[in-house]
């Protein structure tokens, strides 16, 4: 219990260093887990057909790998555009007064910069807090907003694309080595039980035995079959 | 000068009711960043696949029938998990089980030990909980959902020889 006290600290120290970035983080390792688990249970699902269930295995595999690295690249460019904007002046709350919306100004405020909170802020540190609010609660947006275009469209989007093409490579192996029809081996037991459905041959029957014929090298009862057609 | 006028113009300032909101998502919890995603989540990834044209009819419908089942369980349960390990973490830090640091904001402090109480919770429940759930609506799905041409195809227990 102490244990997973310290590890709750730990993890509630880094949310609170960047709230944005421990969403972004958490979510990532999270839907690792869920991938790793889904993927799981479609492989071992008894009711899916064969056909489908493959494309759903590669499409989760597919999508999974996407998202991951999707959602770390675009929710993280999102986060940072976030807090850019507030950084750089040019997304701000209307009611900052005007002689403090100069990006100099904004970059001190963000700081929490003690000499310019004394002198421009007479001491009173409101302003620089509420924009440090207003920037976390921007990259707060931004990441979510990021990690809704990875998750919810694009990763869709391309792994259906991928996993489609896996499905019709696949297929098309298949396809080829079913163009050797002796070669599998359903069609060879088809044959060999319709040959074993013959009546036995008698030894005192010249007659039976001719059919197959004996100056012929060894041939498969199968094969005699076909051929008395 | 000109560059001074480009600058003034390209930047964005919000109400007094949109700051207030854009400050609170400074705040947003874990349950609400789950929710945000996942109901986008439910109403866009089913459609995707539905209108993946690369793929046949068939497999199109299996496809987002898995999609939605997935996405509604996951979206169900991690929200659930995630709302009630918050309040969890936050009766942890009110019962003094975990003290607030020194010079740390009690508020920020019970918001921080809530999301990773939440994380923590949702991944023992991704394993435990998310498998067997989605297995048994993908399963519900496949027998009550999908057209009535598409569940003859269905290998069933009885029809596969007793479910070797």
């Amino acid at each position: 219990m102490e244990i997973l006290k310290k590890a709750v600290v730990r993890l509630a120290h880094s949310d609170m260093k960047n709230h944005a970035s421990f969403l972004k983080w958490s979510t990532l390792i999270i839907w690792a887990c869920s991938l790793l688990a889904e993927v799981g249970t479609f492989a071992y699902n008894k009711n899916l057909p064969k056909k489908q269930k493959r494309f759903i295995i590669q499409q989760e595999l597919a999508a999974g790998g996407i998202s991951l690295g999707m959602m770390y690249l675009l929710a993280d460019r999102f986060q940072k555009f976030g807090d850019w904007l507030v950084s750089s002046g040019r997304f701000l709350p209307k009611s900052l007064p005007r002689n403090l919306r100069s990006p100099d100004k904004i970059q001190k405020l963000l700081k929490e910069d003690k000499h310019f909170i004394e002198n421009e802020l007479m001491g009173h540190p409101e302003w620089s807090q509420k924009l440090l609010r207003f920037q976390r609660g921007s990259s707060v947006v931004w990441g979510t907003l990021g990690t809704i275009v990875a998750f919810n469209v694009l990763s869709p989007l391309i792994s259906n694309k991928i996993a489609s093409k896996t499905d019709k490579l696949i297929e098309h192996k298949e396809t080829n080595l079913s163009h050797f029809p002796n070669s599998t081996p359903n069609k060879v037991t088809k044959l060999d039980t319709l040959s074993s459905n013959e009546p036995p041959l008698k030894p005192g029957n010249p007659q039976k035995k001719n059919t197959i014929g004996t100056s012929y090298p060894p041939v498969s009862p199968s094969f005699g079959r076909v051929f008395s057609y | 000068m000109l560059k001074s006028k480009k600058k003034a113009k390209m930047s964005l300032q919000v109400g007094r009711t949109l700051s207030s909101h854009v400050m609170q998502a400074g705040a947003l919890s874990s349950s609400s960043h789950r929710l945000l995603i996942g109901a986008t989540g439910l109403a866009l990834r089913p459609t995707i696949d539905y209108y993946n044209g690369d793929v046949d009819k068939k497999t199109r419908h299996y496809a987002a029938i898995k999609t939605a089942v997935k996405v509604a369980i996951t979206v169900f349960n991690g929200v659930l998990t995630r709302f009630l390990a918050e309040k969890y973490g936050q009766r942890l830090v009110e019962k003094g089980s975990i003290k607030v640091p020194a010079g740390v904001e009690p508020k920020i402090f019970t918001l921080a030990v809530a999301t990773a109480v939440s994380f923590l919770a949702t991944v023992l429940t991704t394993f435990t909980l998310d498998i067997p759930l989605i297995n048994y609506g993908l399963n519900f799905a496949l027998k009550h959902i999908l057209p009535k041409n598409d569940k003859e195809v269905i290998p069933t227990k009885t029809a596969n020889g007793g479910g070797r």
